[in-house]
């Protein structure tokens, strides 16, 4: 501003003392200036009214330690407009874009920026540290066309004033631009955030002249603002909670008011503050950064000066720099975590081949009997599971467990008990044993992460006809007969991986002729219907016991098995694993086994 | 700036200008003068070149005080600047007008 000032004659500048008598006769000095320019009666008033609604707010919201600083009123008065500035030394405030009138028509107060608004045609308000400058403008309705040689300097005047403060105005946004287009540029190459953020904030420093700068990232909205960049190399700031009690930390309070704090000589930071370290006397602001209003962070940046640290278009740049900063590692999270879903969702597609592959292709075909075997996950990926395998004499072992959880680590304990299982055929002939011996093996790397496994082991001696069971914790086995009698079979014993010495028992029995029997796990008998009720072992007992009196083949128990779950459930989503082994003696209905 | 009573009427008068510089001297005045008799507070503005938005916050209070008691405020003689005002920040519906 100073061509503005020192160029007498070709505009009006009025400095008065923050009081409001001074206000009434500035305010006067203006409208009779506009009128001695030939700015008619009605316009000039509105200048008037202008001007005293500014001066009084300058005067009665002036900050205490500027009461011996002056308000000034700078005028302009070109051909088709007139231009008026207005410097004042209050706090500041969040300048609306267009005020409105009190929602409360008896409202003593709160019409002076609605009759700014409404009495000129453009409104700017530049927030300082140490001075605010609210600009304001207005179209001539009556182009005065006898103006005399000064009213012409007047007009030249003004305009230059107005190309100061506008190409003041540019250089800021210059500055800020051609940043963003350099930055943006790195970003696009995959600059980290940290080293974008050390080097973003280092320009800014440049372009401000700001000798010192912390940037701190807010953890969550109501947690902890962290240290994340700080222009003081290695430094890292201890954390400071976001709490509304919080009133040592200008960076909490301004992020908790959702507004900008100032501070310099005549308003010091207090004293528990952490900004302290950066040494004293310091002077600046703390901006808080919301986007898409939630709270990113806090920038705090400042001088090492008691004075006021930054001019109005200086803090403009500031916040051009933060907003930005704020958009951009906003943007680079969403970024992250698309990519970390992407990862995530591979991995799982990848364990559930995993899973799919551990399950036989093929199951045994003992001497008259037929296996089948089905497994269909509740998630991605399950922890169901089983497993056959034919012994040297022909018998078979049959396996079936449930990993407790789903996911990545079931698969993995899945795939783990297969191996186990396969590694000892000789220990299938005694299912207790093997069970024993796989709880050994399992069992640390279980406790170990606080999951254990089900596990049923049936071992079928084709030739005799006789079944040994072993269980670990597994629901029973349901088994019918062509004497339409169907049991449940359950052996006690603890899951593995519960305890590492755990001995299991063994219970034998021989088949009945024409039997049916279903190792299961617990995702059919606990399948639960709207009501929340559980389907129980009574259906499936019954669906067995008249598959076993009818001789009816596997493939159509299986389907019936499934419609009844399925049609128990009522279409509801299945919330666990649901896995089976079906054994069906082939022998047809009437032939008398040997 | 005085005021009188005449009748149910107090009549404020002589002043040039009503803004933040006397809105509470205003406010005083009629706060001191107002009695339980009066059903009406006539401002003249017949003098007044200058309003501001203070002058209507000053006015908003003595009709809040009239409206207590079933009276009104009535402005006189508001110059046609003044009255724009009122007319702007939609006060014109609040108060009675009458000329001089």
């Amino acid at each position: 501003m100073s061509t503005f000032l020192s160029r007498p004659g070709r505009h009006l500048v009025v400095a008065f003392p923050p009081d409001l008598a001074a206000v009434r006769d500035a305010s006067r000095q203006v409208r009779l200036f506009l009128e001695q320019q030939g700015v008619i009666e009605n316009e000039s008033a509105g200048w008037e009214l202008v001007c005293a609604e500014a001066g009084n707010n300058a005067v009665q919201h002036v900050r205490a330690e500027a009461l011996d600083k002056k308000v000034e009123f700078l005028v302009g008065v070109a051909q088709d407009r007139v231009d008026l500035q207005v410097v004042d030394h209050t706090a500041g405030f969040d300048m609306e874009a267009s005020p409105e009138l009190p929602d409360d028509p008896l409202a003593e107060h709160g019409r002076g920026l609605f009759l700014m608004h409404s009495l000129t045609d453009g409104v700017n308000y530049l927030r300082g540290t140490n001075e605010n400058r609210l600009m304001l403008w207005r179209r001539r309705a009556v182009q005065d066309a006898s103006r005399t040689a000064l009213s012409g300097d007047v007009e030249a005047a003004a305009l230059e004033s107005t190309l100061q403060t506008m190409t003041e105005e540019l250089a800021g946004c210059y500055e800020s631009l051609s940043a963003i287009f350099r930055f943006t540029a790195e970003l696009n190459r995959g600059a980290q955030d940290a080293e974008f953020t050390q080097r973003w904030l280092g320009e800014l420093a440049q372009v401000t002249g700001a000798e010192w700068y912390v940037f701190r990232l807010a953890e969550n909205p109501m947690g902890w603002l962290t240290s994340a960049a700080c222009s003081r190399e290695g430094c890292v700031l201890a954390p400071i909670p976001l709490i509304s009690e919080n009133r040592d930390s200008v960076e909490a309070r301004a992020a908790g008011g959702r507004q900008d704090m100032w501070f310099d000589g005549s308003a010091p930071l207090l004293p528990g503050d952490s900004l302290a370290t950066f040494g004293r006397p310091l002077s600046g602001l703390c901006h808080p950064i919301f986007v898409g209003g939630t709270l990113l962070g806090t920038l705090a940046i400042g001088r090492s000066t008691t004075l006021p640290a930054f001019t109005a278009g200086q803090v403009n740049i500031i916040h051009t720099f933060a907003d930005f900063l704020g958009i951009q590692l906003r943007n680079a999270r969403i970024q992250i975590e698309y990519v970390q879903g992407q990862v995530l969702t591979r991995e799982l597609e990848i364990a559930a081949n995993i899973q799919r592959s551990l399950l036989p292709m093929r199951l045994p075909e003992p001497s008259g009997f037929h296996l089948a075997g089905f497994s269909r996950s509740a998630s991605k990926v399950g922890g169901d599971f089983f497993d056959a395998i034919t012994l040297d004499d022909g018998s078979v072992v049959l396996a079936i467990a449930d990993v407790m959880g789903k996911g990545v680590p079931a698969a993995l304990f899945a795939a783990t008990f297969r191996s186990y299982f396969r590694a000892r055929p000789d220990l299938g002939l005694h299912p207790e044993l093997l069970l024993s011996w796989l709880n050994r093996r399992l069992h640390d790397d279980l406790d170990r992460v606080d999951m254990f496994v089900t596990a049923q082991i049936v071992h079928i001696d084709v030739v005799n006809r006789t079944i040994q069971v072993a269980a670990a914790g597994h629901c029973p086995l349901v088994c019918a007969g062509l004497d339409g009698i169907a049991v449940e079979v359950a052996p006690e014993g603890l899951p593995l991986g519960i305890a590492a010495l755990t001995e299991y028992s063994c219970m034998s029995f021989r088949l009945p002729p024409g039997s049916r029997m279903l190792m299961l796990t617990d995702g059919i008998v606990e399948a639960r219907n709207p009501a929340g009720q559980l389907l129980g072992y009574e259906p499936v007992k019954d669906l067995l016991q008249r598959a076993a009196a009818a001789g009816q083949p596997s493939d159509s128990i299986q389907s019936e098995l499934l419609a009844l779950v399925d049609a128990y459930r009522c279409g509801l989503e299945p919330h666990d694993d649901l896995t089976y082994l079906l054994v069906s003696e082939t022998v047809p209905v009437g032939v008398k086994p040997a | 700036m005085r005021t009188y009573t005449v009748g149910e009427t107090l009549l404020v008068t002589e002043f040039e200008n009503l803004g933040a510089l006397n809105a509470g001297m205003l406010r005083d005045y009629v706060r001191a003068s107002l009695k339980p008799g009066h059903r009406c507070i006539e401002v003249d503005l017949s003098q007044a070149t200058f309003v501001d938005s203070e002058g209507l916050g000053a006015l908003i209070s003595a009709h809040k005080a009239m409206a207590q008691c079933g009276g009104i405020v009535r402005i006189k003689g508001a110059v046609p600047m003044v009255r724009e005002l009122f007319r702007l920040t939609r006060l014109d519906q609040l108060f009675e007008f009458s000329p001089d």
